[in-house]
């Protein structure tokens, strides 16, 4: 599914973030948007989840998103978001609820999905028992987990040490490649962009208009 | 000796158990240095042994029963009312800001109530002892509910409520996963705090309304103008009784949240 916004407009008091912006970003590959701090690279995902309200149009498959994408979503956000009093079984169970009514159906998927990433001990854990890449990992599960076509991460890997990060990275790459999802990822870190991104955005100061200023291929960096 | 030091020393449970102990046994032999000492000419304050007699005879005995319950249920009657009040009203005000402003001074002008000088008017205007009771209890814990319901409501994360959103998850389900196990440890905790004073301002209404009925309160009036030392076994109920309330919501706290027994689960 690609995702393409038109003349894509939000303002925040009076700060204008976005003014008549207008890009695609195309389906089956990840997507890297890097730039300064408080540009707007969240407001975008906010805006593709359904999270914010803004002027404009954002079409999936050019299809406009009414309030709404009705596009199934999933989003990793930069803190892990589990919910403490659950389990991690209770937290991914949660989120999948909706997309599979099946109990028996949502308990396989989730104990064959933390296998596949090692994490089978975990199972009754709650969040405080987790360490930080522990948890970011179930977040990442979580948003694999959800059956969409669409992948939002907001600089997931962010605050982890080296070794723990590339660990996620490489789970995050092998779930990936099983299922292409038109992701959008934000981070700071090049390195990180270079080595998940097949397209990356830079974003300009604000107001971010027209087309994104820069956009490079792997190669282009490398 | 010096293994129990050691066990102290590294053993959470054991530490906890040791100081509420020393802190029983503390209180215990204060009680007893009073009634032994300064106390020894008067009966005020008997000893813990005169009052154990006095509660074991008593206990054998229907009207400390029958004051126990009928002092219990209108401090359950009251609890249950404020509980549900302030919870529905925490909710109202934390949904819509009018509500919250229109509350609001009630809510304080309920806080500054002077206890004594309502039950004077309620006993007037109400006339029965259980209604006063019941009513001035409930004014007197309704505004501390109220305070920890909506301070909880307005604590709960709305980066999971956003997160719910993505999944589309619905409003009820977001209820039952997020908004009340994020209230648990709050209502349980203003459960304990309003069935404790609950109990207190039951048995003040009814030693201030007092009329011919069997209650703690009226029991404490008639030990106190009959002197001796059963107004002390009077005040041990009452203690006890709140001990007891107070293990009963602890022990379903307990088994409502699981993530506390946890290791470092204490402050979810």
């Amino acid at each position: 599914m690609s995702i393409a916004f038109k003349n894509f407009s939000k303002v925040f008091g009076d700060i204008v973030v976005f003014n008549n912006f207008s890009t695609e970003f195309e389906e089956g590959k990840i997507s890297v948007i890097m730039g300064p701090s408080g540009a707007g690279k969240t407001t975008l995902l906010n805006a593709v989840a359904g999270l914010i309200d803004y002027e404009g149009a954002i079409e999936i498959d050019g299809k406009e998103c009414e309030k709404r994408c009705s596009a199934q979503i999933s989003y990793m956000f930069q803190e892990p978001r589990l919910i403490p009093q659950k389990t991690v079984f209770q937290n991914l169970d949660f989120s999948l609820s909706t997309a599979f009514k099946n109990k028996v159906e949502r308990r396989e998927k989730i104990e064959k999905m933390l296998e596949y990433v090692g994490l089978s001990d975990s199972l009754k854990l709650y969040p405080h028992e987790l360490s930080g890449g522990m948890a970011q990992r179930v977040a990442l599960l979580r948003a694999f987990l959800y059956p969409s076509k669409i992948l939002l991460m907001d600089e997931p890997f962010k605050g982890l040490d080296e070794d723990m990060k590339k660990t996620i990275v490489e789970t995050f790459k092998s779930l990936w490649q099983d299922e292409k999802r038109t992701t959008l990822f934000i981070t700071h870190d090049i390195y990180e962009a270079n080595d998940i991104g097949d397209v990356i955005f830079s974003f300009p100061n604000k107001p971010i208009s027209s087309v994104l200023d820069k956009k490079y291929t792997k190669t282009t960096l490398k | 000796m010096k293994t129990i030091f050691i066990k102290l020393k590294k053993n959470k449970r054991v530490k906890k158990y040791f100081w509420i102990t020393t802190s029983i046994i503390f209180m215990v032999g204060l009680w007893w240095i009073l009634a032994e000492t300064f106390f020894s000419q008067t009966e005020v304050i008997p000893t813990p042994i005169e009052v154990m007699r006095q509660m074991g005879q008593s206990a054998g005995t229907r009207m400390l029963w029958i004051n126990i319950w009928n002092t219990l249920w209108k401090v359950l009657v009251t609890f249950l009312v404020s509980f549900l009040l302030s919870f529905l009203l925490a909710v109202l005000a934390a949904w819509r800001d009018e509500a919250r402003h229109f509350i609001s001074p009630i809510v304080t002008v309920l806080r500054a109530l002077p206890t004594i000088g309502v039950v004077f008017i309620l006993f007037m205007v109400l006339r029965g002892q259980n209604i006063v009771a019941i009513v001035i209890a409930s004014l007197m814990i309704f505004p501390v509910m109220y305070e920890n319901f909506y301070a909880a409501l307005k604590e709960v994360d709305q980066k999971l409520i956003q997160l719910s959103k993505v999944y589309n998850i619905s409003f009820l389900k977001q209820i039952r996963v997020i908004y009340i196990p994020h209230l648990m440890p709050h209502a349980f905790a203003s459960s304990i705090a309003g069935i404790g004073m609950g109990l207190k301002i039951v048995i003040a209404a009814e030693i201030l309304s007092v009329t011919f009925s069997n209650t703690l309160g009226t029991a404490m009036v008639i030990a106190n103008m009959d002197g001796g030392g059963m107004l002390f076994m009077w005040i041990l109920v009452a203690v006890l009784l709140s001990f007891v309330l107070e293990g009963i919501v602890r022990l379903i706290a307990y088994f409502a949240m699981p993530w506390k027994r946890r290791k470092g689960g204490d402050s979810k």
